[in-house]
């Protein structure tokens, strides 16, 4: 019994151990990749939530819509 | 006889709706417990808009109109009208500041997990002098570049707009301006931090949500005392996966609290097992659907026309068609054995993801083994694509609405898009983003018709006729819940009208208070996933690569497909909204 209990708590450190590798040395390496680097950039610098799954998570979104709507409902002369 | 048609010979057992069922069933508890929180969050937020809300915004669209009039392309004064609408927040009351620290997620960090929870007086104050030299510098270079645009502007005024060269040097200046707020806004948000100790508000949330959800499970049957000290369990899970999700590295690469929550639940439960005395808590679609409940509100269909006809033709009109094209190639060429599966993969991949694969498989009545796939899917793709499309936009030179629109169509979460567009620029992001809120709406429809689909034709026996009281006793009554609320909350839009719904609603009732729940009743469900599933049975699901291969072929499609209406729509049919834009 004392074994089993033993071995799980081996699976569980390991496992805890692989997130922690990716967390802080497989992920930081990705972000240092050329084709990502600037991408990563531009999500600092506009602290954006790229987790997030629906649109009302996001204030970017908000941005977005109100610039829109304008764009089209208060459109320069020329374009009417 | 193939592995689907054995499957639509099972025998299915009429199914009886009891009058019982609505305080006996955890679909109607899911439907009045979000139900009451969205009482709560409009009591809370409807009157909280600024006293002058409608004459600020009067001042804002008169002034949207005569610089419209007077200039032929957004002047100084046009965009500064748009910022004023866009600061007017029910959120931003002092009610809805308090709110936000009780509801709150864990914090942001780097290298220090203790930033979680707790940020002291000292550290926060290092950090804002840290950032002031570069405030200052950023509000210095925004007013000059301000002055330079309002004096292009002038230039270009003096000549009678009948100069295109002053024009465009006009337009570059408040460009140049308009980059140069962004900057600003960055380095204030670090020169702002404020000291925080978030422990106490999170124990307070854990135990009002734990009464919450607790009230419904003892009048269900069970034990309030064992759920409760299970949900403590549950929720400090929960709490670990939005701290992985928050961690800055992880945050950039878009792995988000789904992603977490299912992983740390599938080590805990696979490596020393779900302890016995938290089991039950999870709650799996308890969480799932009183969670969509709340998603309801957020399904406006008022914003459908937000980008006009060209957004709609992208959003609903490719991703029915790549869903229902996806779902046959799932059933007639790859043979996927479980119908439920499949729909809940091409719903991942046509709509948005994560959302879109938490409401279908809720409505379709999928396994959490099934949900638990769409979604790592959906993960891999997902990061791939918002790594990939913008610099493969940028070689290739297409334009940034085009660009924009044909990610905002098919990049699945809705992070992932904001963060791609804005890598191409500010259209690129606007085009992106509006695009996938219209598509993030069409959720509701689909949802309410895949539950009608599989009551009416999937849950029969085969060649049997459904008769309406039949099709009412399958239906998944949540389901009628998250309609409701689209409905109420889709009036009340229409209602109030765009201005003042962005104020009360969407940045008031929603951003304020239901949307943040939403999101912590869904890490409670996949926590609950993690800690009820097997790896063995999640690889039985997996088998073939079956489910890889629709995902790839259906995304494939769905890309395809979107360019080609994409630019039909912006560019031939609809070119004045283009240039609108």
């Amino acid at each position: 019994m004392l074994k089993v209990k033993t071995i799980e708590i081996l699976k569980l450190a390991w496992c805890i151990m692989t997130v922690l590798i990716f967390m802080f040395f497989i992920g930081p390496l990705i972000e240092r990749a050329p084709v990502v680097d600037h991408l990563i950039k531009t999500i600092k610098e506009r602290n954006i939530d790229t987790g997030a799954y629906y649109y009302t998570d996001i204030k970017e979104f908000s941005t977005a819509e109100i610039n829109i709507r304008n764009s089209l409902d208060f459109s320069p002369e020329k374009y009417k | 006889m193939s592995e689907i048609n054995k499957e639509s010979y099972k025998e299915y057992q009429p199914v009886k709706s009891r009058f019982s069922e609505l305080w006996l069933h955890e679909d109607y508890w899911s439907i009045w417990l979000g139900l009451i929180l969205l009482i709560i969050s409009m009591v809370l937020f409807f009157p909280q808009g600024p006293e002058d809300l409608e004459d600020r915004i009067t001042e804002s669209n008169m002034i949207l109109t005569s610089e419209s009039d007077r200039a032929p392309f957004k002047t100084t004064a046009w965009y500064k009208a748009v910022d004023t609408k866009e600061g007017l927040k029910a959120s931003s009351s002092e009610i809805g500041k308090k709110i936000k620290k009780f509801l709150n997620k864990p914090h942001g960090w780097t290298t220090d997990p203790s930033r979680i929870m707790y940020l002291g007086d000292t550290d926060a104050a290092v950090l804002r002098e840290s950032a002031a030299d570069d405030l200052e510098a950023a509000e210095v270079k925004e007013n000059e570049l301000l002055a330079a645009a309002v004096a292009a502007e002038n230039v270009a005024e003096g000549a009678g707009y009948g100069n295109q060269i002053l024009n465009d040097a006009a337009v570059e200046a408040i460009g140049e301006w308009r980059l140069s707020r962004l900057e600003t806004n960055s380095v204030q948000r670090k020169a702002e931090i404020k000291p925080y100790n978030q422990t106490g508000y999170l124990i307070i949330l854990m135990l009002s949500l734990g009464i919450f959800f607790g009230t419904g499970m003892k009048v269900m049957g069970y034990s309030f005392r064992k759920f409760t000290t299970g949900f403590i369990f549950i929720f400090i899970v929960a709490v670990l996966a939005y701290g992985a999700a928050n961690q800055a590295t992880m945050k950039q690469l878009g792995i988000g609290y789904a992603a977490w929550a299912i992983l740390f639940g599938l080590i805990i439960s696979n490596t020393i097992g779900t302890p016995k005395w938290a089991k039950t808590a999870v709650q799996t679609e308890y969480y799932i659907k009183t969670g969509l409940v709340l998603l309801g509100a957020e399904i406006l269909f008022g914003k459908i026309i937000a980008i006009g006809m060209p957004g709609m033709i992208v959003a609903w009109g490719v991703t029915p068609l790549v869903l229902i094209s996806g779902f046959i190639f799932g059933e007639k060429v790859l043979k996927i054995p479980s119908k439920t599966l499949n729909v809940t993969i091409s719903a991942a991949y046509s709509v948005c993801g994560v959302s879109a694969a938490i409401a279908t498989a809720s409505a379709c009545k999928a396994k959490k083994e099934e949900l638990t796939l769409a979604v790592g899917l959906s993960l891999i793709f997902t990061s791939l694509m918002m790594i990939l499309m913008p610099p493969f936009i940028k070689v290739m030179g297409m334009g940034q609405v085009l660009g924009g629109a044909w990610m905002g169509g098919t990049i699945d979460a809705t992070g992932a898009v904001a963060a791609a567009g804005a890598f191409l620029g500010d259209k690129a992001l606007y085009v992106s983003a509006t695009i996938k809120m219209i598509q993030n709406v069409l959720i509701g429809i689909i949802a309410f018709f895949v539950a009608i689909y599989w009551s009416t034709r999937i849950d029969r026996n085969h060649g049997q006729k459904v008769g309406a009281i039949e099709i009412w006793h399958r239906f998944p009554k949540f389901i009628l819940g998250f309609v409701s609320a689209s409905v109420l909350f889709s009036v009340l839009y229409q209602v109030f009208g765009p201005d003042v719904s962005f104020t009360l609603i969407d940045n008031g009732a929603i951003k304020g208070f239901s949307s943040v729940l939403r999101g912590w009743f869904f890490c409670l469900a996949f926590v609950s996933i993690g800690l009820d599933t097997n790896f063995r049975e999640l690889k039985t699901h997996f088998k073939g690569g079956k489910p890889f291969t629709l995902y790839f072929f259906g995304q494939s499609f769905n890309l395809i497909l979107t360019l080609v209406m994409a630019y039909i729509a912006f560019y031939v049919v609809f070119p004045n909204i283009l240039a609108k834009i």
